[in-house]
């Protein structure tokens, strides 16, 4: 074994052109599976760590997913509001910690802007435990302050004290601008790859301030002077959702039911994590069919393999008829061109992963600026280590094909060449 | 058939008795009603082409089956025997020089002389009794063909000259010192002055390692240098063109 071993190396190093070339084709396609399957990992957890901490997230009553993209990813509308009596109510619940509210519905310049308290700053966790932070300023405090999501900054190159015009609605560009009453910039929050970066935070309070005197969209009369909304009451009359911690997790369907059974107005109360994953398994198609691409992209470089080792078989018919004349069996021959496959492609495999590596040396603080996605160069976990058996095993099953050849015609052969 | 007999006196390396060949739906290529070789022999097996001369040297390495008949080497049958087996025997027993392209070309000269004991324990463990390690055992060999260089033993085969690569072939068969030495037109590829320098390196190291030499050849001016020789297509009486009812041996 330790001879053929010996025999196929120096027999692979004398053809170390084409035996480079093909391990370079497996190592890219490996590269390529492996780093396919990272980035769908970490894509993966990345957006299953959107939202933690927060228990319960209650809305009007709608599909979980549905109100998890609104609520948490901004994305689309609500069909209906949540009326404040019914949020204080259950903000009141001796079994909630905290709550925070979440108001939707206008936009500066193609971002969201949401409104809320003091407590989402507090409360609000991202990828395990991690709470916001702020790159620089402080959370709104005057009435019209606001603070931006760290995309949003750095996209539309505000900094501290920059004015912001909210627009009514959520187009990019809309004629019903709430012009006359500028937010300015208070705070700036540091990247978390999550919606946050998005958005644009002010208080529910100003969002109230800003929609006096407006009706069905468009405005009716002057904006209320600082001196008139010091007198008004600037409590919303509804909010779109609100985020639920609890004293308690085992509270936590208590509550749930309590929320889905309201009486006076229809509301859904859902487990992000479990929406989470209802939404990633709607967009799981993607992945998988990247996943699947790249897995052609190496049979691809395995078949490159076998059409190098098969094309070697003519003029090597010579050298097996000296080896089964110094004593080899036909099964030394089978085994010597499996292995010739078998170390291609484990070289290939190795050099794909360190391939993999470098890329993600090399890319990784740009994608997590670019993505949010931090790529760790984490050693392979379990479904890498699978894949990797996976090439392995196919490798060696495209070896057979060239070995099996080699002994029929090692056999026919004997010592002597026939042509 | 295998007429198992122990003799005293040199012993017996190769029998061939009533040995029939040939592929099916064809004329016979083989048929050897008697041969035998004892250790020690230098035989001349003159064969042109069309002698079945290819075809009788893999019936003795055991890489082709017989119809009928048997063969022994070193006093093992090796037909009616298994594939596993007749490849050990090969390899314990036999040596063998070809034509040309004898070496592979990406193993340096004395790698590829060690080879058989890659494959064959008994010749391993006979080059390592004699000259206590393998590489030992090659240097020994090409040197004493006249391949002495260090550098020339560790270089690729593939840059030899064919004079040269021929003497690596020879100390490759010699390794571990098999009963029989099969040299199949091992001098056709040199030049005439070089054929005889082979061949008495070739003898003395036989000699040494007390291997009998069956060197089949067209070239019947290197006959006078064996002490006996028989022509194939009259010991073959399946060799086209001829009818040899009997089996001729050459006294020396």
């Amino acid at each position: 074994m330790r001879a053929l071993l010996r025999l196929a190396w120096l027999s692979l190093a004398n053809r170390r052109f084409t035996a480079l070339l093909t391990i370079g084709t497996i190592a890219i396609s490996v590269m390529l599976l492996l780093g396919v399957e990272r980035l769908r990992q970490e894509a993966r957890s990345s957006f299953l760590r959107t939202i933690s901490g927060t228990d319960l997230i209650v809305g009007a009553r709608a599909n979980p997913v549905q109100l998890l993209l609104y609520s948490v990813f901004r994305i689309g509308d609500a069909t209906n509001n949540v009326t404040w009596p019914s949020y204080r109510m259950l903000a009141d619940d001796p079994r909630v910690a905290w709550t925070i509210p979440l108001s939707l519905g206008d936009s500066h310049r193609g971002f969201r802007v949401l409104g809320t308290s003091g407590d989402y700053f507090t409360h609000l966790r991202y990828a395990g435990d991690r709470s916001l932070q702020f790159a620089v300023g402080k959370p709104f405090d005057d009435i019209y302050d606001a603070v931006l999501g760290a995309d949003v900054a750095s996209t539309l190159g505000y900094t501290l004290g920059a004015p912001i015009v909210v627009a009514h609605g959520t187009g990019a560009r809309t004629l019903a601008a709430h012009d006359d009453q500028p937010f300015v910039v208070a705070g700036i929050l540091a990247r978390t790859g999550t919606p946050v970066d998005k958005t644009v935070h002010v208080s529910l309070a100003a969002l109230e301030a800003i929609h006096k005197n407006w009706r069905f969209g468009t405005r009716l009369g002057e904006a209320p002077s600082r001196e008139q909304l010091a007198a008004a009451d600037l409590t919303p009359r509804s909010i779109t959702a609100f985020y639920v911690g609890l004293q308690r997790k085992l509270s936590t369907f208590a509550v749930q039911r309590l929320v889905n059974e309201y009486r006076a107005e229809p509301l859904s109360a859902i487990l992000p994590g479990v929406a989470l994953q209802q939404l990633w398994s709607l967009l799981g198609g993607v992945e998988r069919a990247l996943l699947i691409t790249a897995a052609c992209v190496v049979l691809a470089g395995l078949l490159g393999m076998l059409t190098a080792v098969l094309a070697t078989l003519n003029e090597r018919r010579r050298e097996m008829a000296i080896l089964r004349s110094v004593g080899a069996r036909p099964v030394h021959v089978f085994g010597l061109l499996l292995l010739e496959a078998a170390a291609l492609t484990v070289l290939g495999v190795i050099a794909g992963l360190a391939l993999m590596y470098l890329g993600l040396f090399a890319t990784s603080d740009w994608v997590e600026t670019r993505f949010g996605v931090f790529l760790s160069p984490a050693a392979p976990g379990a479904a890498e280590w699978r894949l990797i058996g996976i090439v392995l095993g196919a490798g060696f099953a495209v070896g057979l094909l060239p070995a099996w050849l080699a002994y029929r015609r090692s056999v026919a052969d004997g010592m002597t060449v026939r042509t | 058939m295998q007429a198992s007999t122990t003799q005293p006196g040199p012993r017996r390396v190769l029998q061939i008795e009533g040995l029939r060949f040939g592929w099916p739906g064809q004329a016979p290529l083989i048929d050897i009603p008697h041969f035998t070789v004892d250790s020690g022999e230098r035989v001349f097996l003159h064969g042109p082409s069309g002698a079945g001369k290819s075809t009788l040297l893999n019936l003795v390495a055991g890489t082709l089956r017989p119809q009928a008949g048997g063969i022994e080497l070193a006093g093992e049958a090796i037909t009616g025997r298994g594939e596993r087996q007749r490849d050990r025997l090969r390899a314990d027993h036999i040596g063998f020089v070809f034509q040309m392209f004898n070496l592979l070309p990406y193993l340096s000269v004395l790698d590829n002389v060690v080879l058989p004991c890659r494959f064959s324990a008994r010749r391993r463990e006979r080059a390592i009794a004699r000259d206590g390690t393998l590489p030992a055992a090659a240097r020994r060999l090409l040197e004493s063909l006249g391949l002495a260089d260090a550098d020339l033993q560790s270089r690729a085969a593939a840059g030899l000259s064919v004079g040269q690569q021929q003497r690596v072939a020879a100390a490759r068969a010699l390794i571990g010192a098999p009963e029989l030495v099969m040299a199949d037109e091992p001098t056709s590829a040199l030049d005439h002055d070089s054929r005889e320098g082979f061949l008495r390196l070739l003898f003395d190291e036989c000699a040494q390692a007390g291997s009998a030499l069956v060197f089949v050849s067209h070239d019947h001016t290197l006959k006078p240098l064996f002490e006996r020789h028989l022509d194939l297509r009259t010991l073959n009486r399946a060799a086209t063109g001829v009818e040899g009812p009997h089996v001729q041996k050459a006294g020396a």
